[in-house]
């Protein structure tokens, strides 16, 4: 028991230092190999990237995380079967963005259709002569769906640094369709503005041909996770049934008893990587804003990573 | 004798069965079959298009990269030093092969019993660990491939209003060397994906192939041809024709731009119902590790 807890007390710790260096944006030592800080930096970007998709503060966010890890290992501890301290760890891990990844998906397409009525103004805009786009994108963000008002409320309320604003509230969203048609405005400011107009129409169509397609993958996930998260609940609840017999608690702290756990354990989570894989999202395409913006137009892009 | 036949035969007709069903793919439904069918077409009808067999399995293009290690170390955007690509898998090998020799060696002295009998565990470490690794290998390589066609067909609109503008310039100022402040270099940093800029920086593509293009377009026919992205060649259709035609070929590029955005989204739509399909089938698996511990439970109450 005690060889399990030590190692897994002391993995979680470096694991939970790391993440808290690199979400406080300090200078990891240079004692960590470079795979390590590589892997700490990519894991809280992708935990910022899900709170974003939620709509929930990071601090909100990592602290709701924190406290379910930590409720894992102290009820893996109390079954006292070394084998379910590591599993229910696991599990603190990793259940709360299985469940709650089907409403950010949702939330995420939902945003990315506000976003193209909002692009769509744009190109509509752009009909009447005389404009300049950083105008039309100022006047279009003021009337946004209110499914992006609060983002693009900066966007309404720039100066002259339109783009600047808009890169970096896009880059809040941390959302590929919105980074795509940011990039299409960026791309083309000093451009043919017929074209631009010509260009937004036919990507919105694309978009949303796309958006279409991702509403049934997310349907399809969902279902997935559901399907996992029942069985899953099935197999723990069985497991903690048959722990409270004391014969077979006492087959749980054999050698043979921890291999039963560990590969049917192992078959579960094959399993629902397997399902997982098979439904993975296709990438759409991400873009570095903040580095086209500099070199379209010359100039940083203010402001920091959300809070 | 004649049950072993009849057994022979019944197994002989299984197997017929699932071969006629995977053959027809009796599992699609009708509308994706009629995608698959037009894609088909579309590609057998397009000259210009690269065969699927580029993106698909096929035993002669496997046996072929495996023999050619280094160039997909190159496509894959990694190190391309196969010498240690080789070691790597070899030290995977003897991990694996200590671990499964920890791992029975404990077994023994604690339940008395091998764990993993020491022919499977030689088949595991010498056979599926490197194979294993090679199949990451091919995995990073049709990756790759599938970002660098996202990449040229995003890059046809942004060429479109380049080229609707005033100013017409090509992608890069010499295509025998690309250079840090190339239109194409700049826009592959603009892309979080990694995978063109390990194409353009440092000119990583020159190891692929001896050839040097004097045109933008015969670059792009070139990466179309030794990255198997036939995307590139649609690119590199288009920098000919705006020699001929100047701003009015724009149009051509949101012509072909949307024409490849529909026929990645069939692809992927193909390839979403299938996998659909081996979803079904994967979700035995969570019953079966339902079934394991009863198993485990069951036994442990007979002894």
């Amino acid at each position: 028991m005690i060889g399990l807890l030590v190692p897994l007390t002391v993995l979680l710790l470096v694991a939970v230092w790391l993440v808290v260096l690199a979400l406080t944006d300090a200078d990891l030592p240079t004692v960590v190999p470079g795979w390590l800080r590589r892997s700490a930096g990519r894991l809280v970007e992708s935990e910022r990237e899900f709170a974003s998709g939620l709509g929930w503060p990071q601090r909100r966010w990592f602290v709701l995380r924190g406290l379910i890890l930590l409720a894992g290992l102290v009820l893996g501890v109390m079954s006292g079967v070394p084998v379910l301290i590591a599993l229910d760890s696991l599990l603190g891990a990793t259940v709360l963005r299985f469940v709650l990844s089907a409403l950010t998906e949702r939330r995420r397409v939902i945003q990315a259709r506000a976003f193209l009525t909002f692009m769509t103004a744009i190109g509509d805009r752009l009909g009447a002569r005389g404009l300049e786009l950083a105008a039309v994108v100022r006047t279009a963000a003021a009337e946004a769906p209110h499914e992006v008002d609060v983002l693009l409320a900066p966007v309404a309320a720039a100066g002259a640094d339109v783009f600047g604003v808009l890169v970096r509230q896009v880059e809040r969203a941390r959302s590929a369709p919105l980074e795509r048609c940011c990039a299409v405005l960026l791309s083309n400011r000093d451009r043919d503005l017929g074209m631009v107009a010509r260009l937004i129409s036919e990507e919105v169509a694309a978009l949303e041909t796309e958006l279409d397609a991702e509403d049934l993958r997310v349907a399809a996930r969902a279902e997935s996770r559901w399907t996992v998260l029942a069985m899953g609940a099935v197999v723990l609840a069985f497991a903690a049934l048959l722990n409270q017999v004391p014969s077979l608690h006492a087959v749980f702290l054999t050698g043979r008893g921890q291999l039963g756990l560990i590969t049917s354990m192992a078959i579960f989570a094959v399993t629902a990587a397997v399902m997982g894989f098979l439904l993975r999202a296709p990438g759409m395409s991400r873009w570095d804003l903040r580095r086209m913006h500099h070199d379209l137009i010359g100039a940083g892009v203010g402001g920091g990573a959300d809070e | 004798m004649s049950e072993q036949l009849a057994i022979a035969l019944l197994v002989l007709l299984i197997a017929a069965i699932v071969a006629v069903a995977v053959r027809q793919r009796v599992w699609e439904p009708t509308h994706v079959t009629l995608v698959r069918e037009l894609d088909q077409r579309l590609r057998r009808e397009e000259p210009g298009r690269a065969q699927p067999a580029a993106r698909h399995f096929s035993a002669t293009v496997w046996v072929g990269e495996l023999r050619d290690v280094e160039r997909s170390l190159v496509i894959a955007g990694r190190p391309s030093d196969a010498p240690r690509w080789v070691t790597v898998q070899l030290v995977r090998v003897g991990a694996v092969g200590a671990l499964l020799v920890a791992l029975n060696v404990l077994w023994l002295w604690q339940e008395g019993g091998l764990l993993l009998d020491w022919g499977w565990a030689a088949v595991v470490a010498v056979v599926v660990t490197p194979l294993a690794g090679y199949q990451q290998l091919r995995f990073a390589v049709h990756r790759a491939r599938e970002e660098l066609g996202r990449a040229f067909r995003d890059m046809l609109d942004l060429l479109a209003v380049m080229a609707a503008g005033a100013t017409v310039a090509d992608p890069m100022r010499d295509p025998s060397e690309i250079r840090t402040g190339d239109w194409i270099a700049r826009y592959a940093r603009w892309r979080r994906d990694p995978t063109l800029r390990s194409v353009v920086e440092g000119n990583r593509w020159q190891l692929v192939t001896q050839k040097r293009p004097r045109t933008a377009a015969e670059w792009f026919e070139l990466i179309g041809d030794e990255y198997s992205v036939p995307e590139a060649r649609v690119v590199a259709r288009i920098l000919r024709l705006q020699r001929e035609r100047g701003p009015e070929v724009a149009e051509e590029y949101l012509r072909e731009a949307r024409r490849l955005s529909k026929q990645q989204l069939a692809d992927r739509q193909v390839r979403s119902q299938r996998d659909r399909v081996a979803h079904t089938v994967a979700s035995v698996g969570l019953l079966a590790s339902f079934f394991s511990l009863l198993i485990l439970a069951a036994s442990s109450v007979r002894l």
